[in-house]
């Protein structure tokens, strides 16, 4: 097993079949051909293991949905309670609780109870005309923190796998056709347990959002334009029950509130339930907030005083919109009266609290108010140019996130994991059509411990104008890829930083291109290039469509030619042994000296020299805390040998061009650099 | 008696006059830090207690930032929002659950550094 901070999310799954569902169709009547299906919604889950007691058992949820990218499944497991009845004078014996019933729809569990989150990796996607299809599951751990708030520990168990069969479902299910049975398998074949799953609601989850007001403030109930609670949460796959309680919430200490006195206000107002048969999340809207001008997500960290996460929000109704030009239609308004941009902050907080964190992505929900209005233009003011949806990846978590991440009184606010493996272009993401992207390396025969510099192109053909990532270098993190060697072995490489905002874009004309290059050296799985041989290096730039992941990539070849001397084949071990050159190499600085030292091992090689010169110059060239930029040390450096793309040379320009005027030293061949 | 009056309000409108002028060269130096402040910068401090603060901070222009995370950490407390200074000593940042907190803190050269709780301080340093 392998211990890890978070669940992926499940992949979409590959097409089983590649029919459309419809069900029960009998083709004709000599020969039955009954065609099944799974149907989008939620599916009540048992899951018995072998070799346990009988009191063992656990009760879930699957959710199955599809979408442009293809369909996704997930699910949680939760143990069901036991109880011990006395038995005096024998020991006592115990007795399992009530299963769910079935009749009531999506079921709610007991937070302590939350055990596995099931990753789907495999299920069936149109028809089947057997009986059955093959589910694949990865199954993941939880493990509680030890301190009761926090974000817990996921435990990989190995993958299963259970051929699920239809069979008559029991009473109480909605959909009787909608029920199946299977035994749960590992690798081997040994049966690990039984499954069912029977189907209860069209939606893959359900809420309850609580509101109460003070006198005199408004409550968030729409956009005033058709958007609500219902409808906005009913995209994802939510389903949302509006309580419009209390208005009547008496301000302790003034017309502003401090976070303590809301949460206190939270537990005193809110209606009494449990969070361990209700998904409840509360917004209090009041007149004014100490700690921010339109609303907050305020149940966490201290001031969580219950130790209960992500239970309410608050909201503001009388902070005065600037009467700015950035602030549109809405400018000098009173916020609460100001019902677009007002419902948006209470969806954005809510948002929060199931979980999510502010993303830039897109104009949807978690973006920021501000962020929002300062993207306005004259032809589109604020609020118009809210989208009033959440963007793609806050959709896919909140369908597919843990329920401990987004159940009020789970996991603490900060726990969730935005990151999730990279997807497979063939899983989720659609090829986006009239862009090509040639990846030219800048030297096809590379020697043993020197970073592979490509040159990106990225060329509109689609004989319109198309709006591009206007920066393809690591840095905008829209570009990733792998390379593979000459055995098939793929390593990948990403981003070292990525960025939260939004990504500078720019309109490219057909016959247009954005060009830009990356320096290749290690990877999530080490050294990309750590033998001699030949390497293919694909490259994906990625684009944001709606609700799914579009792509364009390209490949190029390298050969990397083995050590001739000894000093060559001593630097190139130490550069492709040393992790934080990378560090080096992406961020620069003198603190990562791991780094610095194997750089300063390979200028030492004759051969590794040109290859590194460049990056040493960056860090030579730039201040660091009490070192100088250091001119002579830049000029030394970088000589007619020097390998750079034409990113790089430009940016040595820059920093020669800098250093002289500060220092008054010449660039030594810098600026004549071919 | 007029003349005295006039000559009083005269003064006093002198001093009002002198009272406003040291405000507006206070405005401009927060112009002028506000300024500097635009970019990026790089976290160069290493302590535990600042890890939850992002990797690069990016000041732009209207009261906006923007937090440039690794990979490995997908929540940072400052991740996009708005900040503003206050005074020549503090800054006011909103944050991941959109709390706005103000900040002690202090520019020396190309460096910043933020107090973010009583003996945790977090440094970055400005990148060209």
């Amino acid at each position: 097993m392998s211990s890890v901070n978070f669940p992926e999310l499940p992949d979409f799954i590959e097409n089983q079949h590649g029919v459309q569902p419809e069900s029960d169709l009998t083709v004709a009547p000599l020969i039955p051909i009954r065609f099944r299906s799974l149907i989008y919604g939620c599916y009540l889950l048992n899951y018995k293991p072998v070799n346990a007691p009988f009191y063992l058992t656990y009760d879930g949820t699957l959710r199955v949905e599809d979408s442009a990218g293809g369909r996704s499944a997930s699910g949680d497991l939760y143990s069901r309670p036991y109880s011990f009845v006395p038995h005096f004078p024998l020991p006592g014996f115990p007795v399992l609780g009530s299963p769910p019933n079935p009749a009531g729809g999506i079921p709610i569990f007991a937070t302590k109870r939350y055990r596995y989150y099931l990753r789907v990796t495999s299920i069936l996607e149109g028809f089947t005309v057997s009986g059955s299809f093959t589910l694949g599951l990865d199954m993941r751990r939880y493990t509680p923190p030890a301190s009761g708030t926090g974000a817990g520990t996921w435990t990989t168990e190995p993958p299963v796998t259970a051929q699920m069969f239809w069979t008559t479902a029991p009473a109480g299910y909605p959909s009787p056709s909608q029920y199946l049975k299977g035994e749960v398998k590992n690798a081997a074949g040994t049966v690990m347990g039984s499954l069912t799953m029977g189907w209860v609601s069209k939606y893959l989850r359900r809420a309850t959002v609580e509101i109460d007001t003070v006198a005199g403030s408004e409550s968030p109930l729409n956009n005033g334009a058709g958007v609500s609670w219902t409808s906005a949460f009913a995209e994802v796959g939510w389903e949302i029950t509006v309580t419009d309680s209390d208005h009547n919430v008496v301000q302790p200490s003034g017309a502003s509130w401090s976070d303590a006195e809301m949460h206190a206000a939270m537990l005193a107002r809110r209606s009494v339930s449990s969070l361990d048969k209700e998904w409840r999340y509360h917004v209090l809207a009041v007149k004014n907030i100490d700690s921010t001008p339109r609303g907050i997500m305020y149940d966490s960290g201290a001031t969580d005083s219950n130790k209960v996460s992500r239970e309410g929000i608050g909201i503001s109704t009388h902070w005065m919109i600037p009467n700015t030009a950035e602030w549109g239609l809405s400018a000098g308004q009173r916020f609460g009266a100001a019902k677009k941009p007002f419902f948006r902050t209470a969806i954005h907080e809510i948002g929060h609290a199931m979980g999510l964190y502010h993303n830039t992505v897109d104009l949807g929900f978690m973006n920021t108010t501000d962020v929002i209005a300062a993207s306005a233009t004259s032809a589109n003011p604020f609020p118009n140019n809210i989208k009033w949806s959440f963007a793609g990846n806050d959709q896919r978590s909140l369908r597919h996130y843990p329920d401990i991440y987004v159940r009020p009184g789970g996991t603490a606010f900060g726990s969730a994991s935005l990151s999730s493996p990279p997807l497979s272009p063939l899983d989720s993401e659609v090829e986006a059509a009239g862009l090509t992207l040639t990846v030219t390396p800048l030297l096809t025969a590379l020697p043993i411990g020197a970073p592979a510099r490509v040159h990106l192109k990225l060329t509109n053909e689609s004989g319109f104008t198309m709006t591009l990532p206007a920066d393809l270098s690591l840095k905008s993190g829209v570009v990733s890829g792998k390379v593979i060697d000459s055995a098939g072995n793929v390593r990948t490489f990403k981003p070292l930083i990525l960025f939260v905002d939004d990504h500078d874009h720019a309109d490219v004309e057909s016959g247009g291109s954005i060009e830009s290059d990356l320096t290749l050296l290690r990877g999530a799985e080490g050294s990309l290039f750590p033998a001699p041989g030949f390497y293919q290096i694909m490259v994906d730039v990625a684009l944001e469509g709606d609700g799914y992941a579009q792509f364009v990539s390209g490949s190029g070849n390298i050969m990397v030619t083995a050590a001739t001397t000894e000093s060559h084949a001593n630097a190139a071990l130490k550069v492709l042994t040393t992790p934080d050159i990378l560090l080096t190499l992406a961020i620069g600085g003198d603190h990562i000296e791991e780094g610095i030292e194997a750089v300063q091992v390979a200028l030492e090689d004759e051969v590794l020299r040109p290859h590194y010169a460049y990056i040493e110059a960056k860090r030579q060239g730039q201040r660091f805390n009490a070192r100088e930029a250091n001119a002579d040390a830049v000029a030394d450096l970088i000589t007619n040998d020097t390998v750079m793309s034409p990113s790089e040379e430009a940016k040595a320009n820059r920093i020669a061009g800098e250093t002289e005027n500060s220092h008054g030293h010449g660039n030594n061949g810098v600026l004549d650099h071919q | 008696m007029r003349i005295r009056f006039i000559i009083i309000i005269l003064f006093a409108f002198g001093v009002g006059q002198n009272c406003s002028a040291p405000s507006r060269n206070f405005n401009k130096t927060q112009k002028e830090m506000a300024n500097n402040l635009l970019g990026f910068w790089q976290k160069i401090s290493n302590d535990d207690c600042g890890k939850a603060y992002p990797g690069i901070l990016e000041f732009k222009e209207k009261g906006l930032y923007f937090a440039h995370k690794s990979e490995n950490d997908p929540y940072t407390i400052w991740d996009v929002g708005t900040y503003s200074l206050d005074g020549d000593t503090k800054i006011k940042l909103s944050t991941a659950n959109d709390a706005v907190i103000s900040y002690n803190y202090a520019v020396l050269g190309d460096k910043i550094t933020f107090e973010v709780s009583g003996s945790c301080t977090v440094t970055y340093q400005k990148q060209k």
